[in-house]
C-alpha cells in the first residue's frame, strides 16, 4: 500500500518538475527569440535607414547636377543668341547687287 | 524605435506561443501524454505556458498603446473594429484578445462555473487562435518577409495536424500520443 502511494508521490513530483523544466525551457527560449528578433529587426532597420541616406544624398546630387547642366545649356545658348543677334547681317540682295555693279 | 520593434517581435513570439497552447489544449482535451510522463503534464503545460503566453501578449498590446508610430489607442484594444487603420485586421487582433481574456477568466474561476459554460467558453479558443493568425497576416509588418511567413505556416500546420489527428483520434496518431480513453 505504501508502496503504491510512494510511486503515486513519486511519479506527481516528476511530473510537476516535468511541467517546470518544460515551462522555463520555453519561457527562456521565447525570452531569447524575443530580443534576437528586436535585435534583427533594429538591425535591418538601421541598414534601411542608411540606405535611405545613400538614396537622399545621391538624390540630392542628381538634382544638382540636373541644375547645373540646365544652366550651362542655358548660358550657352544666351550665348549663341547673342553672338547670332549681334553679328552684322548683309542680305544677300545687297551683296549680289555690289558684287554685278563692280 | 525600439517599441516598434518590440511590438512586432512580441507578437510573432505571442503567435507561437498561442499555437503551442492551442496544440496543447486539444492534446489534453484528447488526453494524449508524452511517453513515460504522467497525464497531468499535458494539462499543466497547458496551463502554465497559457499564462506565459499572456505575458507575451501583454507586451505586445501594451507598447503597441505606448508606441506612437503604431498609433494603436486603448478604445481599439478593448473594442473590435474601432481603430482607424485597418480597422479589420486589427479588430481581429481585439477580437482573439478579448476571447484569450475570457478563456483565462473563466479558467481562473472554473470552480465556479459549471461544466458546460466553461467548455462553451474554451471552445472559443477555435475562434480565438484564427482570429490571431488573420491579425498577424493583415496586420504584421513583416507578413511579407520569408521567416514571418514560414513561422505562419508551421503554426497552421501544427494545429491543423493536431486537430485533424483529433477528429480522425485512432488513425492518425503514433501509438505513445494515442488518446487514453474517451474524453
Amino acid at each position: 500500500m505504501h508502496t503504491a502511494q510512494d510511486n503515486r508521490l513519486r511519479s506527481r513530483r516528476s511530473g510537476h518538475r516535468q511541467i517546470r523544466l518544460v515551462t522555463g525551457l520555453v519561457a527562456a527560449g521565447a525570452a531569447a527569440s524575443t530580443a534576437l528578433v528586436t535585435g534583427g529587426l533594429a538591425q535591418g532597420g538601421k541598414h534601411t535607414a542608411d540606405a535611405a541616406t545613400t538614396v537622399s544624398s545621391s538624390t540630392k546630387t542628381i538634382t544638382a547636377a540636373k541644375k547645373a547642366t540646365t544652366t550651362v545649356k542655358k548660358t550657352a545658348s544666351t550665348r549663341t543668341l547673342q553672338s547670332a543677334s549681334s553679328a552684322p547681317t548683309v542680305s544677300t540682295s545687297t551683296a549680289v547687287a555690289t558684287s554685278g555693279g563692280s | 524605435m525600439t517599441d516598434w520593434y518590440l511590438i512586432r517581435a512580441t507578437g510573432l513570439v505571442s503567435l507561437v506561443l498561442f499555437t503551442v497552447v492551442t496544440v496543447l489544449g486539444i492534446a489534453t482535451a484528447s488526453r494524449w501524454r508524452p511517453r513515460r510522463a504522467p497525464s497531468f503534464v499535458t494539462l499543466g503545460l497547458h496551463r502554465s505556458l497559457s499564462l506565459l503566453a499572456v505575458v507575451f501578449i501583454a507586451i505586445h498590446v501594451v507598447t503597441a498603446v505606448l508606441d506612437p508610430y503604431a498609433g494603436v489607442t486603448v478604445l481599439s484594444v478593448l473594442v473590435p473594429f474601432a481603430a482607424h487603420w485597418r480597422p479589420l485586421f486589427v479588430g481581429l487582433g481585439t477580437v482573439s484578445l478579448d476571447l484569450v481574456a475570457a478563456l483565462i477568466v473563466t479558467s481562473l474561476v472554473r470552480r465556479h462555473l459549471s461544466r458546460h459554460v466553461w467548455r462553451a467558453v474554451h471552445l472559443l479558443a477555435y475562434v480565438s487562435w484564427p482570429a490571431a493568425i488573420a491579425h498577424s497576416l493583415g496586420t504584421g509588418t513583416d507578413a511579407s518577409s520569408p521567416w514571418s511567413q514560414a513561422a505562419t505556416l508551421v503554426c497552421i500546420a501544427a494545429v491543423g495536424t493536431t486537430l485533424t489527428a483529433r477528429l480522425l483520434r485512432r488513425d492518425g496518431l503514433p501509438k505513445h500520443l494515442a488518446p487514453q480513453g474517451a474524453s
